[in-house]
């Protein structure tokens, strides 16, 4: 028996209203994703033992690991403030040697 | 040159100096110092089964709570493999092991190293996790955390500041070679040898007035394997030792663990070392295996010893 246009027209309204839902979500899903990518990718996503998500100190930017700000003092190794001076001969008078131990 | 008071005594498997400016400060100074020196043995070591460094490697996989000065040393160890693009990396703890580096230095040459076990590339420093609000470390399961390149530096960094509030004056902590200084200098500046041993003769003499100084070598803490000669600087990317491009590498930096870190990256990165130095403004002197030095960033021409 065919259908009557009344049982057709619902039918098509159905199908438009899932097509949404199915567009919302998917819009969603991928903001969910977005977010979770770009803070993965900035190491704002900090691993727990029990599979939380917190922030705990500021976050080392290109690992799973928390970096406290005691620690992490720069972004690049530090110069001395000047470069060593020549001194002379006299073993005696210095203070220590460095070498590898 | 100001009349300096210098003390020596053992310390971490090697010697330690401590030299004042001021000759009455020297005791005041050796006690601080003894006293942070103690506090990274306890945190950091990894040849005490008690260390907090053990109970973590001995957990590996779990998380394993922690104190303070092993979250800032560790702390330490990861800015330094990210500052160096993983030359300098605290997981190479297995690594080591398998190349016979097991115990601490002065067993592994009276008794022989250990049995040499599959060398593998190191697990990496971004597996390492800590969680500093809840003072716990998780390193991945199976590897093993060696601080070698840090923690002695850090211990010289805080010794130093330590001793010189205590002390009110201007103090040098070698440890093992590894250098800070803290405080006002003596006239002249701190006037360091450097050399392939920090024990051995100096080759040249330079003088530093601030930060630290630091020297990494492969001629020292040299074992043999399977007839095959090892020393202690692991390229993490292959879990073995690190090709000898450099036979020594000294660099002065605002820190003592700032310097020990560019020393030992660059005996890891070898023929592109004096570049990378030059770039980050640090002064260095590299030895090639033949003796040739190359002078990086200003380190001063043709100083003798």
């Amino acid at each position: 028996m065919a259908p009557s246009p009344h049982t057709r027209d619902a039918g098509v309204r159905r199908i438009g209203r899932l097509t949404r839902w199915a567009l919302a979500g998917a819009v969603g899903l991928s903001t969910v994703v977005s977010f979770v990518v770009a803070k993965a990718q900035t190491g704002a996503v900090t691993s727990r033992g029990s599979g939380d998500t917190s922030r705990a100190g500021t976050i080392d930017s290109q690992a799973s690991v928390v970096i406290g700000p005691s620690t992490d003092t720069g972004d690049a190794l530090q110069p001395a403030p000047a470069a060593p001076a020549r001194q002379g001969g006299g073993g005696g008078a210095r203070a220590a040697t460095s070498g590898g131990s | 040159m100001d009349a300096l008071s210098r003390v020596r005594f053992p310390s971490l498997g090697t010697t330690a100096v401590v030299v004042t400016a001021d000759v009455g400060a020297v005791v005041p100074a050796v006690l601080e110092v003894q006293r942070e020196v103690a506090a990274i043995d306890r945190a950091c070591s990894r040849f005490r089964d008690d260390s907090d460094l053990a109970r973590v490697n001995a957990g590996s996989g779990r998380w394993v709570p922690v104190g303070p000065l092993l979250l800032e040393a560790v702390g330490v160890a990861l800015r330094a493999a990210r500052l160096t693009d993983g030359d300098v990396d605290p997981t190479v703890g297995a690594a080591l092991i398998g190349n016979g580096y097991d115990r601490d230095f002065r067993a592994v040459m009276s008794d022989g190293p250990g049995p040499r076990g599959r060398v593998r590339p190191a697990p990496g420093w971004r597996r390492v996790e800590v969680d500093l609000e809840g003072a716990r470390i998780r390193v991945p399961a199976g590897s093993g955390l060696d601080l070698g390149a840090t923690a002695k530096a850090l211990a010289a960094d805080r010794a130093a500041a330590a001793a010189s509030r205590s002390a009110n004056t201007g103090v040098l902590v070698s440890l093992g070679g590894d250098l800070a200084v803290a405080g006002p200098p003596p006239r002249g500046g701190w006037a360091v040898g450097i050399g392939d041993t920090h024990e051995g003769a100096a080759d040249e003499t330079v003088g530093i007035a601030a930060g630290g100084l630091a020297t990494s070598s492969t001629t020292v803490r040299r074992w043999r394997i399977d007839n095959r000669e090892l020393h202690h600087i692991v390229d993490p990317r292959t879990g073995a030792p690190a090709q000898v491009v450099w036979r020594t590498v000294t660099v002065t930096a605002a820190s003592c663990v700032d310097a020990n870190v560019a020393a030992t990256a660059s005996i890891v990165r070898g023929s592109s070392a004096p570049a990378w130095l030059a770039g980050l403004g640090l002064h260095a002197r590299l030895v090639t295996p033949d003796g040739s030095v190359v002078r990086v960033a200003g380190w001063p021409q043709g100083a003798t010893a």
